[in-house]
């Protein structure tokens, strides 16, 4: 960082817009967990809810699924705090890249209020657990899955529509694969969504090399557009984007770039 | 019977004015109300011998000199050899029996006549062969003694080059051939010399301290000459002392930085509430963060002006103090064990003391820097009123904002600028009475703008983060002496508060407090041995409010990022609360080197609505002269933030906390310009506020231990150096509620040593150093993080509260300031550069998205300051 801008960061305290060299969110090097949904997120009585999650960086990772009654605490480690209950669904769900959270009955809804303390039980949130691990590395994730007493649907996941990239040279809509770009290009990114009020939807964005402008993007005041400067040197890079809804709706999509030399 | 200490440095007839002048303890100094001229000695003559005699006088509360010692002598011939023992022995004879007759006003402390002990210096200069006896001295009597018949051939005043004030007591000689007269100045600095033959004579004016003057002047007949003499500070004088003076402390441990000698402390742009961090007991809270003393939390410590409360010392960013130091006359710190008279707050206590205002005429000062610039002015209005203005302008926005780069990820539309304002009116109708009215105001922002705000939290709705806040208080203060045994000191301040912050469009607060403090404070000496000290302080205060917040996080916890909507609370309301208080204390010296200080304190919080007893002692026992040893334990009450009381955000029925402050000390001082002071403190803490896991969120089930000792040695000026070395060693650790052991303080710092220093170098050079050496202080690791789909990021897991540490912090700053000084006025440059060796001093510690790896955020880097100070 440079002598001027540590200067201004150690008189503002702004400590976090101010950090040094530690790796960027939205630059994927090795195992990370970038999603995990669920679908529904909001799921009405009897119904199942069938899980998934974006794993970039490993091809041959395990999954371990686990679901808890009960909210968890960061300072325990998100731990889940009580055992299995006779009366509800075994609390493994799993040991692949998907998995189902079962249907839960009127009564094991009850129960499961009860066991949060709740008076009433119109919903109950349950906790979703992912262990991921791939050449000894493991990353723990969590998302938040909302149990309904109705039968009728509620919020649902959202869905992006296309993604369109434009150069000085190319306007085209992504495709998963097959599409080749000079190195250091700069690379125009816009997401077109369904399913999602505009207002309550954030986008991130991951890549696997070359720079990305924001790291999330929002409505206000970047909208739903982004800048890829892509990587100077020829090779594969990947592009990952997550739509979220402040609903508990998630789902993303994945291409890769061939990326040649200039 | 109680002694204050005062020594000042003098020559001839009288202490030279304020600028030399003791700080410390009393609330006035003396003043040379009666000069005394020494005989030249006979002995002496033939050999043309000059002599400097230094005594230690012993005031009575009249003025009157009880007794006259030698502290130093020496006499030289013209060539500089030293005189024999007969002659100097005929010198010091002469100065006692000059001393014994001089006569001072009294001095006063916190209102009352007191005793004191001061050094005074007799300047023998070399006679000419044949001296004729010398005119009588004029003095300072309001009614000056009728001059000897004759007329006034030279007539002239004495004053201090730049600044134009007023030198009392210059030896005046003024020699023709083998004629040769003397005088001395009179309070006013004026002397004159009547019937003085037609002709060249020369002209010589001394002061110590100051650069003695010679000019040639032409007299004719019948013609009066008016002369005007400057003298010029020597202050790389070797024999220049300036020693702090000191009251009978009421308390253990009691540290004085006096404005003077804190502006010129390396490190801390020469503001003497700034210098407060180089004194024992007070650690290190990061850049702007405020002072842990002894343990306690910088919130913890109580600041006030003239024994009224305000919010803030500090501009933002910990720059300067909302003070400028040409108002300041010193600043008085209670690292703990304080006295009755202050409450309300369990860490420390600092009490800013204004200067009392006695211009001659007008004086100001303009100062400039990289930071900011500032503007003092003060002038008399007749003879009973003073005036002094003040205001400041910082202009650090435009500095910080060109060294930001333009590609970068955050902009500065308004980066940290303050302003202040101060005045002081200052009434003086007779000796008893004293009125002062003092204002107070000034405005901080800061806004820092990013270019994306979802990159720093997927919830922000803006990508801004500022602040502003603004304070205005305006106080009265009268006070009485009645001349003989009570005294009274009445202060009544309104101030108005509010500020407005926002994060990110996530977080914010906005407020308004109104307060209204009235303090009473009476003495009454009700005899030698015995003085009774009582009081009321009153606050009431109405606080507005209008917050989006999640719980603030408390002592001992930390937020690495924002929490979720849903833990955002908004409360709208408003809070008038009062707080009255008592206190009584008594200094009673039950033998000549025994005192005790009794005292008592009821706090009622309107906050809590809870009353509480508070008794207080100190015991002080003088071992010969050089050493003393005091003990003192103490309780203090101190109400819970208002955000741990108010709904939605904390619990109405939490009580306040409450320390109980002991400590012992030991101060021996075998100089008058060296002390060396030990002080073992241990705080223990309970009732202190700490957040539940169930529906109270808040009980009072905290408790806190603090461990330490403190040493402090102190140079006053002498052979040029001056400055202090303070170390101290400590343990702070805290019980949360449902704990079972204790964990470290949030500002436990093991070993703090802050060296400061001083050197005077020839031709008005001088050049200040600080070097600091900090124990890191403690930090919550975390072990790394689990990744939230609906934050799109990752929770930390917290490690055990406290268990990490930052390295070390030790930095050195280095000042040079060069003075020039004309007659009218005065000019000084300064080069400032903290962290000269430009070590990366971590100040906190940054994680990843993920908390598995971390970095240290290093604090200042090497940060050159240039400035310049003009005053006249």
């Amino acid at each position: 960082m440079r002598l001027a801008t540590r200067s201004a960061c150690a008189l503002l305290g702004v400590v976090s817009a101010c950090a040094g060299d530690l790796p960027a969110y939205n630059e994927v090097h090795g195992l990370r967990v970038l999603a995990v949904s669920a679908t529904p997120p909001w799921v009405p009585a009897g119904q199942p809810s069938a899980l998934a999650t974006l794993v970039a960086g490993a091809e041959d990772a395990t999954y371990r699924w686990r679901w808890c009654p009960v909210p968890t605490r960061a300072d325990d480690g998100h731990a889940c705090p009580v055992e299995a209950q006779a009366d509800l669904p075994s609390l493994a769900l799993g040991e692949g890249p998907e998995a189902k959270l079962p249907a839960f009955t009127q009564d094991a809804l009850r129960r499961l209020c009860a066991l949060q303390g709740q008076a009433t039980c119109e919903a109950a949130e349950v906790e979703i657990a992912l262990t991921v691990a791939a050449a000894g590395d493991q990353i723990e994730a969590r998302r938040t899955v909302t149990l309904m007493a109705a039968s009728e649907p509620g919020p649902t996941n959202p869905e992006i529509v296309e993604v369109e990239l434009r150069t000085e040279a190319l306007q085209t809509a992504l495709s998963t694969a097959g599409l080749a770009l000079p190195a250091s290009a700069e690379a125009q990114l816009r997401l077109e969504a369904a399913g999602a009020t505009e207002g309550a939807m954030t986008v991130s964005w991951f890549v696997t090399g070359g720079e990305l402008a924001f790291a999330r993007t929002r409505p206000e005041p970047t909208g739903p557009e982004n800048t890829w400067t892509l990587p100077d040197q020829p090779g594969l890079a990947r592009l990952y984007v997550v739509l979220r809804t402040a609903e508990g709706g998630t789902t993303w999509r994945t291409f890769e770039v061939e990326v040649e030399a200039p | 019977m109680s002694r204050v200490i005062a020594t000042l440095i003098a020559l001839v007839a009288a202490l030279p004015v304020s600028a030399r002048a003791a700080e410390g303890g009393l609330d006035r100094l003396p003043t040379l109300a009666e000069a005394a001229t020494p005989a030249y000695p006979e002995v002496a003559r033939s050999g043309g011998y000059g002599a400097e005699v230094a005594l230690v006088l012993d005031l009575d509360v009249r003025g009157e000199v009880e007794s006259a010692t030698v502290s130093a002598a020496r006499a030289v011939d013209r060539a500089g050899a030293p005189a024999p023992a007969p002659v100097l022995a005929a010198f010091v004879t002469a100065a006692v029996e000059a001393g014994r007759r001089l006569r001072f006003t009294p001095a006063e402390a916190e209102g009352q006549p007191v005793p004191v002990s001061l050094t005074y210096t007799f300047t023998f200069m070399a006679p000419a062969p044949q001296v004729p006896a010398p005119v009588p001295t004029a003095t300072v009597a309001e009614a000056p003694p009728a001059p000897p018949a004759g007329q006034v051939s030279l007539q002239g005043e004495v004053r201090a080059a730049g600044t134009r004030r007023r030198l009392a007591g210059a030896l005046v000689v003024v020699k023709q051939g083998e004629d040769a007269f003397e005088t001395t100045a009179d309070a006013e600095g004026a002397f004159r010399f009547y019937d003085l033959a037609p002709g060249p004579w020369s002209l010589v004016v001394d002061v110590p301290g100051f650069e003695p003057d010679r000019s040639e002047e032409e007299l004719r007949a019948g013609e009066v000459l008016e002369v005007t003499v400057y003298l010029r500070r020597a202050s790389d004088n070797p024999y220049d002392v300036v020693v702090e003076g000191q009251r009978p402390q009421r308390e253990v441990t009691r540290r004085i930085l006096s404005a003077e000698a804190a502006t010129q402390v390396a490190g801390t742009m020469g503001d003497p509430v700034l210098a407060l961090e180089n004194l024992p007991g007070v650690a290190r809270a990061g850049i702007g963060n405020g002072r842990p003393v002894r343990g306690s939390s910088p919130q913890d410590t109580r600041y006030y002006v003239e024994g009224l409360g305000i919010l803030f010392d500090e501009h933002v960013g910990g720059f300067r103090s909302v003070l400028p130091s040409q108002m300041v006359e010193r600043v008085d710190f209670y690292p703990g064990n304080f006295s009755a008279r202050y409450g309300r707050g369990t860490g420390g206590v600092v009490d800013v003391k204004l200067k009392d205002l006695k211009p001659d005429q007008l004086h100001g000062a303009l100062d400039v820097s990289l930071l900011d610039a500032g503007l003092y002015l003060e002038a008399p209005l007749g003879d009973e009123v003073a005036v002094a203005v003040a205001g400041r302008r910082s202009y650090i926005d435009a500095v910080l904002g060109a060294a930001i780069p333009d590609d970068g990820d955050l902009s500065l539309s308004v980066a940290p600028r303050w302003y202040d304002y101060q005045a002081i009116i200052q009434w003086r109708p007779n000796a008893q009475h004293d009125l002062r009215f003092f204002a107070l105001g000034g405005d901080d922002a800061m806004t820092i703008l990013f270019r994306s705000a979802a990159d720093l939290d997927p919830e922000a709705t803006t990508g801004s983060i500022g602040a502003q806040y603004n304070y205005q208080r305006l106080s009265v203060q009268h006070r009485y002496t009645s001349g003989g045994a009570l005294s009274n000191d009445l202060r009544v301040g309104v101030g108005r508060d509010t500020g407005l912050t926002q994060v990110l469009g996530r977080f914010s607060l906005q407020f308004r407090f109104l307060n209204l403090s009235v303090r009473d404070e009476a003495r009454w000496k009700v005899s030698e041995a015995l003085t009774i000290i009582a009081g009321l302080d009153l606050r009431t205060e109405q606080a507005k409010y209008d917050v989006t917040s999640f719980r603030p996080p408390k002592e001992g916890e930390v937020v690495a990022v924002l929490p979720p909507a849903d833990e955002f609370i908004h409360g709208v309301g408003q809070d008038t609360q009062t707080s009255v208080a008592g206190f009584v204390e008594a200094e009673w010296r039950l033998a000549r080197a025994l005192t005790v200080v009794p005292g008592a304190r009821v706090d009622y919080f309107g906050l809590t609505r809870s009353a509480h007893f508070d008794p207080r002692l100190v015991v002080r026992y003088q071992l010969l002269d050089a050493w003393t040893f005091s003990a003192g334990v103490g309780l203090v009450h101190q109400a819970p933030e208002l955000d741990e009381v108010i709904a939605p955000f904390g619990n109405p029925a939490v009580d306040p906390s409450r320390a109980l402050h002991t400590s012992v000390g030991a101060r021996w001082q075998p100089l008058d310009f060296f002390s060396a002071d030990v002080t073992l403190f241990y705080k223990r803490l309970d009732h202190l506020v700490s957040r539940v896991d169930d529906a109270d969120l808040y009980r009072n089930e905290g408790t806190g231990e603090v461990l330490g000792m403190e040493v402090y040695l102190r140079q006053e000026l002498a052979f040029g150096l001056s400055g202090w070395l303070s170390y101290t060693l400590s343990q702070a650790r805290r019980t949360d509620a449902g704990a079972t052991s204790s964990r470290p303080f949030d500002y436990d710092q093991t070993h703090i040593l802050t060296l400061v220093a001083r050197y005077a170098l020839p031709a008005d050079w001088a050049l200040g150093v600080r070097w600091r050496l900090v124990s890191g202080r403690p930090t919550t690791p975390f072990a790394g993080g689990v990744f939230v789909d609906e934050r799109d990021g990752y929770e930390p897991i917290p490690g055990p509260t406290n268990s990490g540490r930052l390295p070390s912090f030790h930095m050195l700053d280095v000042r040079v300031d060069k003075r020039w000084t004309f007659d009218q006025w005065a000019f000084t440059a300064y080069l400032s550069v903290s962290n000269v060796y430009n070590r990366a001093n971590a100040e906190d510690v940054e994680y990843s998205y993920d908390f598995r790896t971390k970095s240290n955020v290093a604090g200042l880097p090497l940060l050159p300051i240039v400035g310049v100070n003009a005053e006249f």
